[in-house]
């Protein structure tokens, strides 16, 4: 690690630091509300210092354009699970809720950019460790403890299956650093080739707990539905955005070209788990259980992209590239999701958080403006999570099936798997509205069970959701400029420039 | 350069067991240190072939990594050893399949076969005869101390 | 040479033979009357006050907690240490940048130090070291 490695590294160090004084000024006083400023202005003094480092290649990290992505990602997203999760009421654990917040978000813009399998482990450790102090700490009832067990013997599981393969990818190329395995293995690998193609198998087991993919999806449902709402939101986003781009830096880029069959276990899972997801929610009441498998099935239609991108070779004219899409709605389900769990928080009370479908009958006819209003946001992230044309959802799926169709293949029958898997996608798309339309017509058409709910003095989480909103909105009407920064962000992009770099470097 | 291969097989072998044994435990025990420590023996098999590959490709990369994994491995104890005792605090027991109640809404819980009571008979020690002074024992060494 | 190891071959069959004689007699022998005194746990004469087999103190899981933690902390400074004092060797991509710069390997131990230090204060503040 040279010091030139350090000062790249400083908003996640600062972020990091905006943890320490959290959990250790915690110790001595706890105003919630305070804490949560504090971690607002560690995010912004880390923005900062991110637009002003000039990205420069330092030895164990890997800044590029992706990890640039990610890392604006991390910090947006944790702004806002910040919002999510403000309470102003004097909380005893707040400030250890914030500081694992914070530390988790440190961890995703380590994933993002680390260049070595050593900081890439460390990175999604970061994300995990402090994830059971969040489940624990942050319910401490019956059902916060069950969803904080099975979430941490299940993460322990999959972290031991990842270093298991990590260690076969660091064996077949006997170098630690990600571009390094990416040069040794591009010929095959010599004798030791064939371990990379077991590690592959592994990494693929391994990261699929992290983004909820189908060999170890099980825990979701469980552990949405026994933590809280903002508990919820944070397991939504950020072990899954780590673990795709850990999917894509180990699969797409250090062992590219390792296997020609990467793109067979990508689509197989992207099938098993959009279709598992999709059709397990149809029977939900419990509003988390029904968002842990709707994370579920965003999961498989994220690995079309991972596996559009993997069967490489897109015919001429295809305008998507998989890992674009990808991202793109990876930010959008994003949005969606936070932004649903910031509307259920904000008509939550303390200690009795809305978690059932009934709770939200007549929420569009309440008495209180802002409860109407809520209802209205609820329905658009439903509408984009569904896939509605105008707004932002409609263009992820659009991205990533429009990928899935432009794929020619280097075998005679890829191009069928891919249609087949695009046709698959929308099937699962049409199934998946039943479950999403069923809450908007909850809101919208049934009658107020119980008392109306207020959201009282909530107004931090209704702010978050607000902000969600506009953004899906602002998405759905002008997709382009968000579409391309994803794009630009890709292997596929940097792979086109790096010839430009050398020349620029003569 | 053969015997190098050999030594590599082997402990590539070693710790392929390891973290198979690690497997079988995780999955087939219900005491929630016992599958803890299951999980720690497939880090260890992880950590072995690391460490044989780093000695087979004379890299330092490899044993850098083993000691990044011991530190996760311990604060991931560190947090077991809390969770557990938080745990068997509220259910008085380390059985994990206490922890059912989180389940589709339709599925029956499940239920242990019957399991014949383990006969617990408290022994009955023999007095020894008495000698010498007797020891000035404080009251707090002696009793049992329910708290837990 | 024969006049060497025959002495040699000697010595360690009588002493082989010795013990295995030794043990064998022991074992023919000796009376063996099993008494509940032999049976007890501890053979030192003191009367046992309740089973082995009871509950300890919670505040024993948190000190062995917060030991478990600094302990492998410590893992880190061993090679900080040999990488400070120039130990390394120079072909260690990791060692030879490091090395050019003791002041900056001197600051990172410390950064870490200091970071322990500050885990060891919430530990102190959230009262893990609250004996009663």
């Amino acid at each position: 690690m040279s010091s030139d490695a350090l000062w790249q590294l400083g908003p996640e160090t600062l972020v990091a630091l905006a943890a320490v004084v959290v959990y250790v000024a915690g110790a001595f006083a706890a105003p919630r509300a305070a804490w949560s400023w504090v971690g607002l202005a560690g995010l912004g003094a880390a923005a900062l210092c991110l637009a002003s480092t000039t990205p420069q290649a330092a030895e164990p990290l890997r800044i590029d354009a992706l990890a640039l992505w990610l890392r604006w990602f991390a910090l947006a997203s944790g702004a806002l699970l910040i919002l999510t999760s403000w309470r102003p009421a004097a909380d005893a654990d707040g400030a250890e809720l914030l500081g694992s917040l914070l530390l988790i978000i440190a961890g995703m813009m380590l994933v993002a950019a680390a260049g070595d399998l050593v900081l890439l482990f460390l990175g999604l450790e970061l994300i995990s460790i402090p994830t059971y102090i969040v489940l624990f700490v942050g319910r401490r009832t019956s059902e916060g403890r069950e969803a904080a067990v099975k979430y941490f013997y299940l993460s322990i599981l999959a972290s031991a299956i990842l270093l298991f393969g990590l260690s076969f990818l660091y064996g077949a190329a006997g170098t630690t650093s990600i571009e390094g395995i990416h040069q040794r293995l591009l010929d095959g690998g010599g004798s030791l080739g064939g371990f990379a193609g077991l590690a592959l198998v592994f990494i693929f087991a391994g990261l699929s707990y992290k983004i909820a993919a189908v060999p170890f999806h099980f825990y979701a449902p469980d552990v949405y539905q026994g933590t809280t709402n903002d508990g919820a939101a944070l397991l939504s986003v950020a072990p899954k955005a780590a673990g795709f781009l850990a999917l894509v830096r180990l699969v797409a880029v250090a062992a590219e070209g390792v296997s020609s069959d990467a793109w067979r276990i990508a689509l197989a899972l992207a099938v098993l788990t959009m279709t598992t997801g999709n059709l397990l929610a149809l029977w939900q009441d419990n509003l988390r259980r029904l968002l842990a498998y709707s994370s579920i099935a965003h999961a498989g239609y994220m690995l079309i992209g991972l596996a559009v991108y993997l069967g490489g070779n897109t015919l001429a004219g295809a305008a998507f590239d998989g890992v674009a899409a990808l991202l793109f709605y990876l930010l959008i389900y994003a949005l969606a999701t936070v932004g649903t769990f910031a509307a259920l928080n904000y008509l939550g009370e303390t200690g009795q958080p809305v978690d059932h479908v009934d709770q939200l009958a007549g929420l569009a006819w309440s008495e209180e403006p802002r409860s109407r209003a809520t209802a209205w946001l609820i329905a658009a992230f439903m509408f984009s999570l569904t896939g509605i044309p105008p707004l932002a959802g409609f263009w992820g799926k659009l991205a990533l099936f429009a990928g899935a169709l432009g794929v020619r293949g280097t075998e005679p029958a890829m191009r069928s798997w891919f249609v087949g898997l695009a046709v698959l996608g929308i099937v699962n798309a049409a199934i998946a509205a039943a479950y999403y339309l069923r809450v908007v017509g909850a809101m919208f058409f049934r009658m107020p069970m119980g008392k109306p709910r207020t959201g009282g003095s909530r107004s931090v989480p209704f702010a978050a959701a607000v902000i969600c909103a506009l953004l899906v909105v602002a998405i759905g009407l002008i997709p382009t400029p968000w579409y391309e920064a994803a794009d630009r962000a890709t292997p596929a992009a940097a792979a086109r420039e790096a010839p430009e770099m050398i020349a620029d470097a003569r | 350069m053969e015997n190098e291969l050999a030594l590599l097989n082997n402990y590539l072998v070693v710790g392929a067991m390891l973290f198979g044994i690690g497997v079988i435990g995780f999955v087939s025990r219900r005491n929630m240190i016992i599958i803890f420590l299951a999980a720690e023996m497939m880090l260890q098999g992880v950590s072995l072939s690391l460490v044989a590959w780093a000695r087979y490709h004379n890299d330092f990369g490899g044993q850098m990594f083993v000691v990044f994994i011991i530190t996760v491995a311990a604060c991931e104890a560190a947090l077991a050893l809390a969770l557990i005792l938080m745990l068997f605090r509220a259910s008085g027991s380390l059985d994990i399949a206490l922890w059912q109640h989180l389940r589709e809404a339709n599925q029956p819980a499940y239920v242990d076969e019957e399991i014949p009571e383990l006969e617990v008979k408290s022994p009955t020690w023999p007095r020894l005869v008495p000698a010498g002074r007797q020891p000035e024992l404080d009251r707090s060494d002696t009793e049992h101390r329910p708290s837990v | 040479m024969h006049g060497v190891v025959f002495p040699l071959v000697l010595f360690f069959a009588s002493l082989v033979g010795l013990a295995v004689a030794l043990l064998l007699l022991g074992q023919f022998c000796g009376p063996r009357r099993v008494t509940d005194v032999k049976r007890m746990p501890y053979e030192s004469g003191m009367d046992p006050i309740h089973p082995t087999r009871r509950r300890f103190d919670v505040r024993f899981s948190l000190v062995a907690i917060a030991f478990l933690i600094f302990d492998v902390e410590l893992l880190f400074l061993y090679p900080w240490a040999v990488v400070f004092a120039g130990g390394a060797q120079p072909e260690l991509p990791s060692g030879a940048a490091a090395a050019g710069r003791p002041p900056l390997v001197f600051a990172g131990g410390m950064v870490f130090l200091v970071l322990l230090v500050l885990g060891f204060v919430y530990d102190w503040r959230k009262g893990v070291f609250r004996w009663r």
